[in-house]
């Protein structure tokens, strides 16, 4: 009974990876007529290349910039709504808004609201410095980062809010009945009582965030496209640049695995990490 | 004189906090209320420096662009995310009954399917490009339905295993001592019980499906096109920058997306963390 739905993931999954790793030890341009081998060379191409390490540097950019942001953002709100108060349900309704935005539309918003002169991000900037601000977004290397950080968090921040959430609401309460007793001030409530308590879905939601940024794409790909020149080109963009574009097969399925190394990493760290914790 | 103190105090916390909240609100409305007026804006206030919120003469033309050019790509989207949800959902309940009764594959093989979520899909784009191309599925609404199958399996197995979990095996063995098979079993009881979580599972996996768009931009071009990837054809136009559809088609895309969430919200943190968290 199972082997339909085994047999689907392995076979269509498996296969795939099988051949994405003949492929990267291979030359192979679909403009060639064959396929020579060349053992590392990919991998050494790849390794050896500045636009690479570039795309790795843009990748956890982002991914230490927005990640922190999200998280601090998210836990405040996750931390205001933990109560019961009056239109509770629609303000969470609403705020579950941007998560509803498909990353596509998420990237031509991001296109179209940070236009220098169209856009409706300069302007509320300027309405509220009341200064002029007419600033090209898309034209500058950091500035364009930046941008495209900001829409990651206004995307995801809900997100963490909600897993910070559901992880405050089934804290139990009898420490903080006791520390009130106590007299304990809501810092160190905070500090000693909620946080270590918190552990568990602040690791989740970090590492369900890690991975999500690593393979940042929809977003970069829909309003700056990797530009100017490489400044916003994340990994996956870089790696789609040499399959798609360039057709360089063999070095773009090296540059895959090479990612595929990064993840894992990253996702044993975590799992030992969490199962330290449960001791 | 203390009561009314006091009383002022939380009179002022209690605003403090709707502000706080209203505020929050509205800077992650700010885009989507853009969205939305820019979709019944007529073309000459589509870009315009300072830009314009609510148009003084709402249209729906840009909709009506949108029908008249987008149609295949709703339709596929339609066709080819809900057939892979249905076939997806299928099978894979079959699969979580086996692992969740009987443990097929030991502890290990729930933690192995749910880790072929954790990598990030431009690892398949490549070869799956190659494989279609000999197979001649480019561009087939077939070819992503399949790919979509594949990837949408592992969290109908995680997810519908942890409902099953949660029904006690002596129900299954009272109806077997009844003269019941493991399948007669299934459907009659243990179908009934999980309906709401299938619900919620199909109806989640149609919602990650939805706004997919890696293997559909590699994969289709003109036949098999779906939203997410006709929404991004907008990003090319230099001469003709149509914001007004592009922004009706973004809506139209995401309405759908709306309607799920207000049924699936209980089962909302479960479903995006992978069951992570109770």
């Amino acid at each position: 009974m199972v082997i339909p739905a085994l047999g689907t993931i392995f076979g269509l999954l498996g296969y795939p990876l099988l051949v994405s790793i003949r492929m990267s030890f291979v030359e192979w341009t679909p403009l060639l007529p064959d396929n020579p081998f060349v053992g590392i060379d990919n991998y050494v191409r790849v390794l050896s290349s500045p636009r690479f390490w570039n795309a790795i540097r843009v990748t956890f950019t982002i991914i230490g910039t927005a990640l922190p942001i999200e998280l601090c953002f998210g836990f405040a709100i996750a931390l205001l709504f933990n109560r019961k108060f009056a239109g509770k349900k629609i303000y969470f309704s609403l705020l579950l808004l941007p998560l509803m935005m498909s990353l596509v539309v998420v990237g031509l918003t991001t296109r179209m609201s940070f236009n220098q002169y169209y856009g409706f991000v300069n302007y509320l900037i300027e309405m509220i410095t009341r200064r002029s601000f007419s600033v090209d977004w898309f034209a500058h290397e950091t500035r364009s980062l930046f941008m495209l950080i900001i829409a990651d968090i206004w995307r995801w921040t809900p997100f963490v809010a909600i897993i910070l959430l559901s992880g405050l609401t089934g804290l139990p309460i009898e420490p903080y009945e006791s520390a009130q007793i106590d007299g304990a001030n809501k810092y160190k409530i905070f500090r000693f009582i909620t946080l270590p308590q918190m552990k568990y879905p602040i690791l989740v939601a970090i590492l369900l965030r890690f991975l999500e940024l690593l393979r940042f794409f929809d977003i970069g790909m829909l309003s700056t496209r990797g530009g100017p020149g490489t400044a916003t080109e994340t990994i996956s963009i870089y790696i789609y640049e040499h399959a798609f574009i360039y057709w360089d097969l063999g070095f773009a399925a090296a540059a895959t695995f090479v990612l595929l190394g990064i993840v894992s990493v990253v996702v044993m760290s975590f799992v030992r990490i969490l199962s330290e914790k449960t001791f | 004189m203390q009561n009314s103190i006091a009383r002022k105090e939380v009179i002022l916390s209690s605003v403090l906090f709707y502000v706080a909240i209203s505020l929050i609100l509205f800077l992650f409305l700010i885009p989507i209320v853009w969205i939305f007026f820019t979709s019944i804006k007529s073309p000459a206030d589509w870009m315009h420096a300072p830009p314009i919120w609510v148009p003084k003469s709402p249209t729906l033309q840009s909709f009506k662009i949108v029908l008249e050019n987008d149609v295949k790509g709703i339709q596929n989207s339609l066709i080819i995310v809900l057939g892979s949800s249905i076939i997806a959902l299928f099978v894979g309940t079959i699969a979580s009954y086996s692992i969740s009764r009987f443990h097929v594959g030991g502890k290990n093989l729930p933690t192995t399917i749910l880790s072929a979520y954790f990598l990030p899909p431009i690892i398949f784009a490549v070869p799956f490009l190659v494989l279609y191309k000999t197979l001649g599925m480019i561009d087939t609404r077939r070819g992503l339905m399949l790919i979509y199958i594949a990837f949408n399996l592992p969290l109908v197995i995680w997810m519908i295993k942890g409902f099953f979990d949660e029904i006690p095996k002596e129900l299954d063995e009272m109806s077997l001592i009844d003269g019941c098979t493991w399948w007669g079993s299934l459907f009659r009881i243990d179908l009934r019980l999980v309906a709401p979580g299938l619900v919620s599972s199909f109806l989640l996996i149609v919602m990650l499906c939805w706004s997919e768009y890696m293997f559909a931009l590699v994969l289709t071009q003109r036949e098999a096109i779906t939203i997410p990837v006709k929404l991004s054809l907008y990003w090319n136009e230099t001469t003709r920058i149509q914001w007004g559809p592009q922004a009706a088609l973004s809506l139209i895309g995401t309405i759908p997306l709306l309607i799920i969430i207000l049924f699936i919200q209980r089962y909302l943190v479960r479903g995006l963390t992978f069951g992570a968290i109770k």
